[in-house]
């Protein structure tokens, strides 16, 4: 819905006075909740750092959300003000308005949502719709979902509807309904065979089995693979997902394969290449000791409501990504982004924890985890011929002669490409007294800038150590400090600044040797103070320094920070979006009811 | 049939009808190139330091291999982070405002583009996979005006100066209002140097038609043509910049509408 001020104003004193008057409710029956979340900035130039010429004073994105729940009946709205948003969103993400609206009608275990509405089939191979704010991303679809539990093991999901792409309210559209040009629409069956077999009840087994279809439909348009050759576009893609998990005791297993049928699009150079994807995964759990294995083979499964699309938006479905999300400041310098043309991934972890008593465990226990991933792309030879003929050139990932109309490529089912990331980490937890804990953690890394940031240099290999200390002198007083050394391979590239392929230091991926410190006071439980600055050695010199303060009072919480970001990706689940280099006050303030 | 069969049955075609399955031998159908009327003219945002760049600028050479001088190509590096390369530069003023005047270049993506300055489902700024189907909506059109261009050294002696003469005739069918201008670009093909082609640093990558400078302005002059027929100009433009290399360059003419931006024709002339 498109709104002017006054609407605005309405809403937000609406939203203000409910969540004042909620506390007068029952909490039996009908229910009201909702959040505010708002991150500004007062942004500031700083060419060293290279922000580039700033412009606006203030920046912020926020968010409100008000919720209605009862036993029949939900619905909920989200007002989203993004006029000026901070940096690193592309101009299409600005806009205000309420682009979350929904009902949901429910008896006994069945629903029916009209609206918007997220959701997911199996791991997402085919079909995710989710918000993530910090990377913009909000592909809910608008229209119908509709849930049924019909029998006792059995799941049942239909849904359709028009994809969320920005703010795209059109002239004729002031309750937002045109949203992309074509519709999604799915559905997903689950059977838990365990609840009909006397056996495996009994004997503790849990046996699901899914099955997914997914549709999306889009006109055709005019796409030309040369002046005088228009490409025949499907306007329905499809996409099914078959899946077996099994849970016995300790022991979980899960299989997944999904495929897709011809998709050009401007993610594959328009080829009509199916696409598929595999994955596996084992689980061992119980108390103290944890393992996990898992491979995923994904081959030209980007699958979007908009063919034309680029960046992260209207994508249908989510990979998951194989590798882990770190929240140390240096591990997470170069983080990986999943490639949806194609890569094989694996990841294995191992968990255990040393009791107490024992050399290892001392006093109170001492914790050990290890992780390793491991990324590779496929082993494609591209084609050219229309007929999907033999090859002509094996192996270029980057082919000159154009693919579109093609098979565009083959890839043997086992055959690993160039490795794209390598992660592999220890770190051990210990407990030394009631007042002190140290965590250190070792990390080796690989990152392929060609291939993740299609920037012009070698894989860049980090040896990187942190140690994490915790005091915690009393209930109103606590410490908490970092400190953090990443050792780098040599740059790949010249440092002669008289040479044609030369670099500026800031420009580049690989700056070098890095070193970061924090240190978090936590007072009277409800105040904290930090001071942090990442320092780089290598090639650039330059510090990132960041200090602030956060209170937080029952559902209120409230940051002020001043310093310097790096120009970087941020990241969630392998999905990233890139942020420039900014500089100022940031103030984030959260309140949920 | 039992209600299960019936509910198979219904599924599977549901699942058929979702589907379009376009098999080998039946993804292109041929468009008649004898309906290309008009020269159009692409105009490439492209950087130095943009991976997929180099594809972009395949696209406009396979477009100029089919229809000729019918396709008239111009690479504009405008000043952004994708043109900060320190030891090769390519940029040129003129690129940036060209930009600016179309889009917002704090958020530029490339590489992208224009055809004609015109709009393609209502965008201004297009992706380079997406020029093919602009350039057909402008090629086949009929405009009543042309323009031919000469461009030649001007010699003291037998010596070549920095000077160009350049002549530009505009032949049309109908008159033409003073709403109209002419733009004359300088553009050089033939420049080796940086170009991170793929995510592999090259130095002898060879860059074309590239924008060096608008000679007349950034909007040209406007002229007006009463009633239908041919006006004629020459001019003589001087450069500085000792790094151009004119006997590589051309010189391009665009006759455009002065409120839209839109190019209605152009011409090219290589400087001789």
């Amino acid at each position: 819905m498109k709104l002017n001020f006054k609407v605005i104003a309405y809403v937000l004193t609406a939203f203000l006075a409910t969540a004042v008057c909620k506390r007068g409710l029952a909490q039996e029956g009908p229910y009201l909740s909702g959040s505010i979340q708002s991150d500004m900035l007062f942004p500031q130039a700083d060419s060293v750092i290279g922000t580039g010429v700033v412009n606006d004073k203030f920046l912020s994105n926020t968010y409100l959300n008000l919720n209605f729940g009862s036993e029949y009946v939900d619905a909920g709205a989200r007002l989203e003000l993004l006029n000026k948003p901070l940096p690193g969103f592309e101009k299409e993400f600005a806009g205000a308005g309420i682009p979350n609206l929904y009902v949901t009608g429910k008896f006994k275990n069945n629903s029916l949502t009209l609206g918007n509405f997220y959701d997911q089939f199996g791991s997402g191979l085919i079909f995710r719709t989710y918000e993530e704010r910090a990377l913009g991303i909000d592909n809910s679809l608008r229209g119908a979902r509709l849930f049924l539990q019909p029998y006792k093991g059995i799941r049942f999901k239909l849904l359709g509807g028009f994809q969320r792409i920005y703010f795209n309210y059109g002239e004729n559209n002031a309750w937002g309904f045109d949203f992309t040009q074509g519709a999604v629409w799915g559905s997903d069956l689950e059977l838990n065979i365990n609840e009909w077999i006397k056996y495996l009840q009994d004997n503790n087994w849990n046996v699901m089995l899914g099955a997914s279809f997914v549709s999306k439909y889009q006109p055709k348009e005019d796409i030309y693979r040369t002046l005088t050759e228009k490409l025949n576009i499907p306007e329905n893609v499809a996409a099914g997902d078959l899946r077996l998990q099994v849970q016995k005791g300790d022991f979980g297993l899960l299989a997944e394969y999904a495929l897709k049928s011809n998709d050009p699009s401007a993610d594959n150079n328009y080829i009509y290449k199916k696409g598929s994807a595999l994955l596996l995964s084992g689980t061992y759990s119980r108390k103290g000791l944890s393992a996990m294995l898992q491979i995923k083979r994904s081959d030209n499964m980007g699958y979007r409501s908009i063919r034309t699309q680029r960046g992260s938006t209207a994508f249908i479905n989510h990979l998951p990504a194989f590798t882990q999300t770190h929240t140390y400041a240096l591990a997470a310098l170069r983080p990986y982004a999943t490639q949806p043309m194609g890569e094989w991934a694996l990841q294995g972890s191992f968990g255990y924890t040393f009791k107490k008593g024992t050399s290892m465990g001392g006093k109170y226990g001492t914790t050990f985890k290890l992780n390793a991933s491991y990324v590779s792309g496929l082993k494609k030879s591209y084609i050219t011929d229309l007929e999907g003929d033999e090859p002509l050139i094996s192996g270029d990932p980057n082919p000159k002669y154009d693919i579109k109309g093609s098979d565009g490529y083959t890839a043997p089912f086992f055959g690993f490409g160039e490795t794209y990331y390598t992660d592999i980490n220890v770190e051990f937890i210990k407990k030394f007294s009631k007042l002190f804990s140290l965590n250190a953690t070792y990390l080796f890394q690989q990152y392929n800038p060609r291939v993740i940031v299609s920037e012009p240099e070698d894989i860049v290999s980090s040896h990187i150590l942190v140690l994490e200390g915790k005091n915690q002198f009393s209930d109103n007083f606590g410490l908490r400090y970092e400190l953090q050394y990443l050792l780098a391979s040599p740059y790949s590239g010249t440092n002669d600044p008289t040479a044609s392929t030369y670099r500026k230091p800031i420009e580049r991926t690989n700056q070098g040797d890095w070193v970061f410190a924090l240190v978090e006071a936590s007072l009277f439980g409800n105040l904290m103070v930090f001071g942090q600055n990442m320092y780089n050695i290598g090639s650039t010199k330059l510090n990132y320094y960041n200090i602030g303060v956060t209170y937080n009072l029952g559902a209120h919480r409230l940051q002020v920070a001043y310093g310097r970001t790096r120009a970087g990706y941020n990241c969630s689940g392998g999905v990233c979006r890139y942020v420039p280099a900014f500089k100022g006050i940031q103030i984030s303030y959260n309140m949920t009811f | 049939m039992n209600k299960t069969n019936i509910f198979i049955t219904v599924l599977a075609t549901i699942i058929l009808l979702a589907c379009d399955e376009i098999p080998a031998g039946k993804r292109t159908t041929n468009t008649d190139s004898s309906a290309f009327k008009k020269p159009v003219v692409v105009v490439d945002f492209t950087g130095v330091d943009c991976t997929n760049c180099p594809k972009a600028a395949d696209n406009i050479k396979s477009m100029h291999e089919q229809v000729g001088d019918k396709i008239i190509g111009v690479a504009m590096y405008p000043d952004c982070s994708f043109n900060h390369h320190s030891s090769f530069d390519l940029k040129c003023p003129e690129a940036t405002e060209y930009y600016k005047a179309f889009g917002d270049i704090s958020k530029i993506v490339l590489p992208s583009g224009m055809v004609d300055f015109a709009n393609y489902n209502n965008q201004p700024i297009i992706d380079y996979t997406l020029w093919n189907s602009a350039v057909l909506q402008r090629i086949t059109l009929d405009v009543p005006i042309e323009v031919s261009l000469n461009a030649s050294i001007i010699k003291e002696g037998d010596n070549p100066t920095r000077k160009i003469e350049i002549t530009s005739k505009i032949t049309t069918k109908s008159a033409v209002s003073d709403n109209t201008a002419l733009i004359l670009w300088l553009i050089e093909d033939g420049i080796v140097g940086y170009q991170n082609d793929g995510g592999n640093p090259r130095n002898d990558y060879t860059h074309n038609h590239v924008l060096r400078t608008a000679i007349n302005g950034l909007w040209g002059e406007n002229f007006s043509v009463s009633p239908a027929g041919m006006s004629e100009k020459s001019i003589i433009y001087e450069t500085k910049e000792n790094k151009w290399k004119l006997e590589n360059c051309s010189v391009v003419g665009l006759v455009i509408n002065a409120a839209t931006k839109e190019i209605i024709t152009a011409g090219k002339a290589k400087i001789s």
